[in-house]
């Protein structure tokens, strides 16, 4: 299954086969708080009920997770990242070491690719090259590998492609 | 010189960043002016562009979330892309992290980079802080496991007060990874527990 997050109301390109589509027209998205409920209280969903808490669950239960967003400073958009921040419960708060630095262990067993479409019509060098190295720290953390990596001028830049 | 030091954690108390923010204002060279304020939730309160009007610096404290900023602070920088006055304060950050190595705090600190770049203001370098997880509970004084994140706060603290610029530097306590690594564990267990669960459960898998 393909979970694709995303900031956009309408994806302006088409996805094939079973997927899920998580974005803003869900309703508002109240940030994470750090109050680390989800991995305590009880672990594998948010705490904060506003529609977004099971993130972490669907990302246990796709194959491909790809992350539609606007670039932010060469970060995901406010809601994309949002989106993220509130779905740490994917992962155990207990610590391993991989690559030689720390990381949370695993939850779930399967894994996932994660790819990032990044869109924006003034996407700096160095943004890509910080959207890259963000990817693959996530893709560590979630000790998964990555997929592509793009950026588009606008949204409207996906229309030819196809998920 | 006014110094901005704003707590860009999402906790409104009780913070690490609000922490190492009082451990850089306690080291901070005679001269320096310092105003705290806070960056808690999406909306920027008016209060925060007002202060930046004729700050020499400009420091941001907060957690790192998912390798980078948290989403709410993301909000706020946008917000506060085009505030104030050019050529406006100097930036810093600190930026703290839960994992052991400070380093994994290094693309958070490009995206405050790179809104300097798009906001016009210098970026003056910042401090990637690991251990995050234990900071609260040590005392900010130069020796014990804090000496490293003392000292690293110190010399930021004389480079804001000349408005220099810098390059980020990455720590961590100087406590052993692999005690710092039980002592958070042997936590979740505590708090599971506290809330009337098993240590067995946080390895629960909902579906």
């Amino acid at each position: 299954m393909k979970l694709i997050i995303t900031d956009l109301q309408d994806l302006p390109f088409r996805v094939e086969g079973e997927h899920q589509v998580i974005g803003p027209g869900g309703g508002p998205l109240h940030p994470c708080t750090g109050c680390f409920g989800c991995w305590v209280r009880p672990p594998g969903r948010c705490v904060i009920p506003d529609g977004y808490q099971n993130t972490g669950i669907a990302m246990s239960r796709c194959d491909r997770l790809i992350l539609v967003s606007r670039c932010c400073y060469g970060s995901l958009s406010p809601f994309v990242k949002g989106v993220l921040d509130r779905a740490i419960s994917y992962v155990h708060p207990d610590f391993v070491f991989r690559d030689g630095e720390m990381h949370h262990k695993r939850r779930y067993q399967d894994r996932f690719t994660l790819s990032a479409w990044f869109y924006g019509e003034d996407i700096t060098g160095a943004e890509q090259e910080t959207a890259r190295g963000i990817l693959a720290a996530n893709a560590l953390n979630y000790d998964t590998a990555v997929g592509e990596v793009r950026f588009f001028p606008s949204p409207e830049g996906m229309k030819e492609v196809a998920l | 010189m006014k110094a901005v030091f704003i707590d860009a954690s999402p906790k409104r108390k009780d913070s690490t960043s609000g922490v190492l923010l009082n451990a850089l204002e306690s080291r901070l060279p005679a001269g320096v002016e310092v105003v705290r304020l806070g960056l808690h939730a999406g909306e920027v309160p008016a209060e925060v562009p007002e202060a930046l009007t004729g700050a020499g610096a400009l420091v941001f404290s907060c957690p790192l979330y998912v390798d980078a900023l948290p989403s709410h602070l993301l909000s706020c920088l946008e917000q506060l892309e085009k505030a104030g006055e050019r050529p406006g304060p100097v930036v810093y950050a600190l930026v703290n992290c839960g994992f052991y190595e400070g380093a994994q705090a290094d693309h958070a600190l490009e995206v405050f980079r790179n809104w300097c770049a798009k906001a016009g203001l210098a970026w003056g370098g910042g401090l990637g802080i690991g251990g995050g997880g234990a900071i609260q509970g040590l005392p900010a004084t130069g020796k014990g496991p804090m000496a490293p994140v003392c000292r690293a706060l110190g010399e930021l603290g004389e480079r804001l007060s000349r408005r220099e610029t810098g390059a980020n530097a990455y720590l961590s306590i100087a406590f052993p990874r692999m005690l710092y690594r039980l002592a958070g564990q042997l936590g979740w267990r505590q708090q599971i527990r506290r809330n009337g669960g098993r240590a067995a459960d946080l390895g629960q898998r909902p579906q």
